[in-house]
This record gives structure tokens, C-alpha cells and sequence, in this order.
């Protein structure tokens, strides 16, 4: 091995650094601005040490929107739309990895030209659909379009591609039945895709703002982000420290989520990369 | 096993049905005791409305009203204009969008003519141009935004410029030149990355975007409109501040010390600029010649009702009792929105002497509302909001001023189809 001379290890480690300050930078100052008052937020230079109005800036934001309501909306269509979504995608998934059947190569077609289409295409149609269903304002509305979508579908079939034959085969001889097979062989072989697949579904129901935005239209049934966003609006008082608060609360549980998965989620994203 | 592994898919299963199905039965009772009525507002003016609802049921206790968040931009409220069902009762917009509303969804609001003509004189004369389309009127003006000029006293006077001197904008440039000289380090004004100052200056002149429904954006207003930026601009008198936020910012830190604005960023000053209080003054706009006009509008938004409504009736009473009562104005103005109602003027709450300011803020910008010129802003404003900020960018970069205006023109005769004024 060749040693790398002090000189370049130096400058990649100052590279490092200055582009993880840049980073991190903005969720830092994030947290800092949701500890300022609003005038404090607009100084400059930037103030860069908290100061002692979160909990000020988090009642403030509790009184003027129902943010705690907000967050149990947001928490339940998520966790209930990932649940369902890594369910749905492992078996469908599974279906197109290891089963042959009768236009099986169409079928996986249609699934794929379904990711083509651009979200704006869709819009108002679902929109007629789930108001023809009388969902306006309730979470399945959010949960359900989006449920088995194809990219997971995709994701979760190269993964299983890489399953060997013979383990599915030597189950069947033993006697199982192609559920049981399902449950107890591919979803453990399968967990870190499914980790990967899990977070990826996670931030993008917890971040989803157009759908929620226009089909949930009562603060009461909302989301966290939809309700963010009405607090900023042109020509009238805008309280940056509650909209700051309020924004640390919505991403601790994406931190969370990420710390808990995290090393499932690198090793999962390169799963489909190689076959072995 | 694999019982249990069964169960808990059975179990994965029926928890998504249940999601599906709650919540379903809360709402079927609620339409059999009277109407209620949807109403979706932005930000404040929700919440003002919010605070309405008590005092509208002591008056009419059979009429449920629920208010709906909305955003600015609109995406709540125009899928279901375009899909034709699920739309609000009563929809705020911006008074310049208003007009564009009633093109794209035609048929989708109730003609409110016969309802309004009582209020016609009641009302700031230029707030019916918006809602007003072939001579019937589909909407109620809500508040408007008189424009000023807000100043810093105290660096006005460190300049030894005196505001009564500045009785036009060439006076307001030179004014700025001497502040520089004084106080390097501020800038007389800032503007932003849109075209809100474009737009108090054409409403000055008495321009407009459509005329006799045709695109106007290249007419000799116009280009006195741009040009005054580009000079402000070329004699360093005004920095860009890029947005809002930036122009709290540089208030904050004094790099700015005038604001070109509407009633509505008196609020704003007192909110994010708090620690200036007792430094700001007040006074009407410069005018583009001697005794020119100095009066103009930015914003403002109106309350229309929809066709879809199923109780039009009780949506008007809302709107009657928010809009046309001292009760309901009273709500208004606390929440910073500026009744184009003009026999509020002389309620007492109007009136209140503001200690941020050191004088009676409101009855000073209700002065400045009778000569506004009505502006047409025609049916474009959905649309023409990139290229009219192209052209404002074009201009302040040097490139020439007629080309440019014409390019603007095309650009937005191309996605309205209007045909563009010779």
C-alpha cells in the first residue's frame, strides 16, 4: 500500500470538513432560529448560540395551530402507509422475483409505466375519485393512492432476484406452503431492502405536502408540514420562531427513525446493485 | 407459526380497513340542523375569520360556518374548481387573481350583482374593478393595501433630510444620494425579486396590465414604471434585497432606511423590526411630477362564493356580516387587514393612536385611498407572474427597456391567448 502523503490527507480532510459544515450548517441554525425571537432571527451577523425562547416560541405556534394534532396526523398516516406500503411491495415484489406465470412480463410493465406518469397528471382525477368517496378530510385519503407503488414494487423485486431458487424449493419440499414460505424465508432474508424501503417511504409520506395539502382541508385532519407552510403567507406577520419549533419537532422522528435504520438503510440501498 | 404469522397479516390488513372506514360516521349527522358553509382563507385572514364565527351565530345561530386553511398559492381550492365538486362555499383570493379565477372556472361562481348593489357606495370605489366582470359582480372586496412611505426619522435627520422636501421621486433620489453621503454604510430603499414596486408605481401612473382586454404590459406607464426602478437602482439609492425576509433583515440592521409598501407592512415593522420602535415614520408616496398623484394599491383580497355551494344564501350572509358590519371589521383590523368598508373609517377601534408608530396609523392610510385608479389587471395574473418579474430583471440589467416589454407581452399573450396592445 502506498502511503498517502500529510499533505493530501490534510486537504481531504479539510474538504471533509467544510462541506459537512455546509451540511450541517442549516439544521444547526435551524435549531438555534427556533430558540430566537423573531426579531433575533433577522440580525446579522447571525446569531449562532441558542437562546432560551423554544419553549416561548412552541407555545406560541401550539396557540395560533394544532400542531400536537397535527403531528398525531402526521405519524399515523406515515407509520400506517409505510407498514402497509413495505407489506404490499415485498409481496408484489416477490410475485414478479420468483413466480412464472401468464403475463407476467406485461403485468410488470404496467407497474413500471405507472411510475411515467408525472403526479400533476393524476391529481385531479384522484381528486374526483376520493371526493366521490366521501374521504375528504380523513387519512386513508393520503394512505391509500399512493399504497403499492411502483417504485417500491421495483426495489423490493431486484432485491428478491438475488434470493437463491433453491432455498424457496428446498422449503416447498419440506413442506411448506407458499405464505408461510413468504413469512418465514423471504421477509427476514429480506429486512435490510425492506429497512431501506421502509425509510425511503417514511421521509416521503412525512415530507408529502401537494396531496395532504388539497384533499385534507380542515387544520383539524392535517399534517405537520401542510399546517407549517399556512403559517407563512405574503403581506401579514410572519412568526419565524413558531414556524422554526415547529419544524425541529417534524424532523426528529425522521432522526430517530434514521439513527434506529441506519445501518440497514446503506447496506439495503446497494442490495439489488450486485446479483450473487 | 404459522397461525401466527397468518394472523398477523390478517391483523396488517384489517388495521388498513379500519383507517379506511373511521372517522366516516362523524360526519354524516351534521348537515340536518341548517346549513353549513365552508369557508377557505389564508393565514390570518383564516384566523380572523375564525375569530368571526361567534359573533356571525349569535346573529344567525342556524348558520354553521367551519373555515378551511388555505395557502396562497392556491392548490386547495383550484382542483376543485377544475374536477367541479368538493369545493368550499366561500373562497378567498387575491383581488388580482380574481379576475383570472372567473376566466379559467367559468360558471364556477355566484353572481353576486343584485346582493352587492346596496354596499356599491360603501365600498372604496377602485375595490370593484377586481370583482367585477361584463358589468356583474361575482365577489366581495375584503381589504386593500393603500401604499406609503415608511422612513426612518432618526437617520433622516442624522442625513439632514427633510421629508416634507421630498414632494417627487427625482426629490426622493436626491434625498437618497445625500443620506449615502451621510451614512455610507444605508441604502435610502430596497427592492425584491417580484414586482411589487413595479406595480405601486404603474397603479401610481394609472396604468394597468389589461386594457379593453387586451395585454398592456408594454405601455408608456409601464415603461415610466420600470425605468424609475432602473434609475433608483443605477444611482445606487435602492439595493435588492432579494425577498421579505431580506427586507426584515436589512431593516433590522439598518442597511435600508425607507420601505415602499402597503398599510400592511406597518404590522410587520412592529412584529420582526421591534426594536425600532419610535424611529419610523409615515408619509404618502412621492409623486412622479409636482402634485402628481401619490396615492396607490398593493394587494388586498376579496370573498367569493361558488357554485357549488349548496347554501349560497347563508354563504352571503357570512360575507354581509364579516365584511359590511363594524362588528365584523372590528375582528379585521385587529388582525391587520384594512377595510376597503369605508364607514369603518370612523369607528373608534379605527381610529387608536399606535405607539410603535406615535400616530393614528390607520385613519393616516384612510386618507390615502380616495384617489386610487382602479387597475385592470384582466385575467392574466395566474400566468404572468414569471414573465412580468423577467422583464423587471431585464430592465434593472440594462437591456432595452421597449424590447423587453415586448418580449414580456408575447410571453404572456402566448399562454392566456390574449392579443397584445399596439
Amino acid at each position: 500500500m502506498k502511503k498517502t502523503s500529510l499533505f493530501t490527507k490534510m486537504a481531504a480532510y479539510l474538504f471533509l470538513i467544510v462541506v459537512c459544515i455546509a451540511s450541517v450548517y442549516p439544521f444547526y441554525w435551524m435549531f438555534v432560529g427556533s430558540t430566537l425571537t423573531d426579531s433575533d432571527i433577522f440580525q446579522f451577523p447571525p446569531k449562532l448560540l441558542p437562546s432560551g425562547e423554544f419553549m416561548n416560541n412552541l407555545t406560541g405556534l401550539a396557540a395560533s395551530a394544532p400542531v400536537w394534532k397535527g403531528l398525531g396526523n402526521s405519524l399515523l398516516i406515515t407509520i400506517v402507509f409505510t407498514i402497509a406500503t413495505l407489506y404490499l411491495c415485498a409481496i408484489a415484489g416477490y410475485a414478479f422475483a420468483k413466480f412464472e406465470f401468464k403475463g407476467k412480463n406485461v403485468m410488470f410493465v404496467v407497474v413500471l409505466l405507472t411510475m411515467m406518469l408525472p403526479a400533476q397528471v393524476t391529481l385531479i382525477p384522484l381528486f374526483k375519485m376520493v371526493i366521490g368517496l366521501g374521504w375528504q378530510n380523513q387519512p386513508q385519503a393520503v394512505i391509500l393512492p399512493a399504497l403499492a407503488n411502483a417504485f417500491g414494487v421495483f426495489f423490493m423485486r431486484q432485491n428478491m432476484m438475488s434470493i437463491p431458487t433453491e432455498m424457496i424449493e428446498a422449503a416447498r419440499i419440506d413442506g411448506s406452503g407458499e405464505i408461510s414460505i413468504f413469512h418465514k424465508i423471504i421477509l427476514p432474508t429480506t429486512l435490510p431492502p425492506l429497512a431501506a424501503l421502509g425509510i425511503l417511504s417514511f421521509i416521503q409520506q412525512w415530507g408529502n405536502y401537494l396531496w395532504p395539502l388539497i384533499i385534507l382541508q380542515e387544520r383539524e385532519s392535517t399534517t405537520l408540514p401542510v399546517l407549517l407552510s399556512m403559517l407563512v403567507a405574503p403581506g401579514q406577520v410572519v412568526h419565524y420562531g413558531q414556524v422554526l419549533a415547529g419544524t425541529v419537532i417534524s424532523i426528529v422522528p425522521v432522526i430517530i427513525l434514521f439513527l434506529l435504520l441506519q445501518k440497514y438503510f446503506i447496506a439495503g440501498i446497494y442490495g439489488g446493485s450486485v446479483k450473487g | 407459526m404459522k397461525k401466527f404469522s397468518l394472523l398477523l397479516s390478517l391483523l396488517l390488513v384489517t388495521s388498513v380497513l379500519l383507517v379506511a372506514c373511521s372517522g366516516k360516521d362523524e360526519k354524516s349527522g351534521a348537515t340536518e340542523s341548517g346549513a353549513t358553509i365552508k369557508v377557505a382563507a389564508w393565514n390570518s385572514a383564516a384566523d380572523a375569520l375564525t375569530e368571526q364565527i361567534e359573533g356571525f351565530n349569535k346573529k344567525y345561530p342556524d348558520i354553521k360556518v367551519e373555515i378551511l386553511h388555505s395557502d396562497t398559492g392556491y392548490s386547495k381550492v383550484t382542483p376543485a374548481l377544475a374536477a367541479g365538486s368538493g369545493a368550499p362555499d366561500i373562497i378567498q383570493t387575491q383581488a388580482r387573481d380574481f379576475q383570472a379565477f372567473l376566466t379559467k372556472f367559468p360558471d364556477q361562481f355566484v353572481d353576486l350583482t343584485d346582493k352587492t348593489k346596496a354596499y356599491h357606495d360603501q365600498f372604496i370605489e377602485s375595490s370593484w374593478g377586481a370583482v367585477t366582470q361584463d358589468g356583474k359582480v361575482y365577489a366581495m372586496p375584503w381589504d386593500i393595501g393603500p401604499t406609503a412611505l415608511y422612513y426612518r426619522i432618526d437617520l433622516f435627520e442624522k442625513a439632514g433630510i427633510d421629508i416634507a422636501s421630498i414632494k417627487t421621486w427625482d426629490d426622493y433620489i436626491e434625498a437618497g444620494k445625500k443620506l449615502k453621503e451621510a451614512i455610507p454604510e444605508t441604502t435610502m430603499t430596497g427592492y425584491t425579486n417580484d414586482f411589487n414596486l413595479y406595480e405601486i408605481f404603474l397603479n401610481q401612473l394609472g396604468g394597468s396590465y389589461v386594457k379593453d382586454g387586451k395585454i398592456n404590459v408594454n405601455s408608456p406607464e409601464s415603461k415610466k414604471a420600470l425605468l424609475l426602478q432602473k434609475k433608483m437602482k443605477d444611482e445606487g439609492v435602492a439595493i435588492n434585497v432579494k425577498d421579505g425576509n431580506g427586507r426584515i433583515t436589512a431593516n433590522n440592521n439598518e442597511t435600508i432606511a425607507t420601505n415602499i409598501l402597503p398599510v400592511w407592512y406597518a404590522g410587520t415593522l412592529q412584529h420582526s423590526v421591534d426594536k425600532q420602535a419610535g424611529k419610523w415614520g409615515i408619509a404618502p408616496l412621492p409623486a412622479f411630477e409636482e402634485g402628481g398623484n401619490t396615492q396607490a394599491n398593493l394587494g388586498g383580497s376579496v370573498l367569493a362564493v361558488s357554485k357549488q355551494s349548496k347554501h349560497t344564501e347563508a354563504a352571503f350572509k357570512f360575507i354581509e356580516y364579516v365584511l359590511t358590519t363594524d362588528e365584523g371589521q372590528q375582528v379585521m383590523i385587529d388582525y391587520g387587514l384594512f377595510p376597503s368598508y369605508v364607514p369603518f373609517y370612523e369607528n373608534e377601534t379605527f381610529k387608536e393612536n399606535n405607539n410603535y408608530f406615535g400616530m393614528e396609523v390607520y385613519p393616516f392610510f384612510a386618507g390615502l385611498t380616495e384617489n386610487i385608479h382602479t387597475m385592470d389587471h384582466g385575467p392574466i395574473m395566474l400566468d404572468a407572474t414569471k414573465p412580468i418579474n423577467d422583464l423587471i430583471g431585464a430592465v434593472l440589467e440594462g437591456k432595452n427597456v421597449d424590447e423587453s416589454m415586448e418580449t414580456a407581452a408575447k410571453a404572456i399573450s402566448k399562454t392566456t391567448k390574449l392579443e397584445v396592445n399596439k
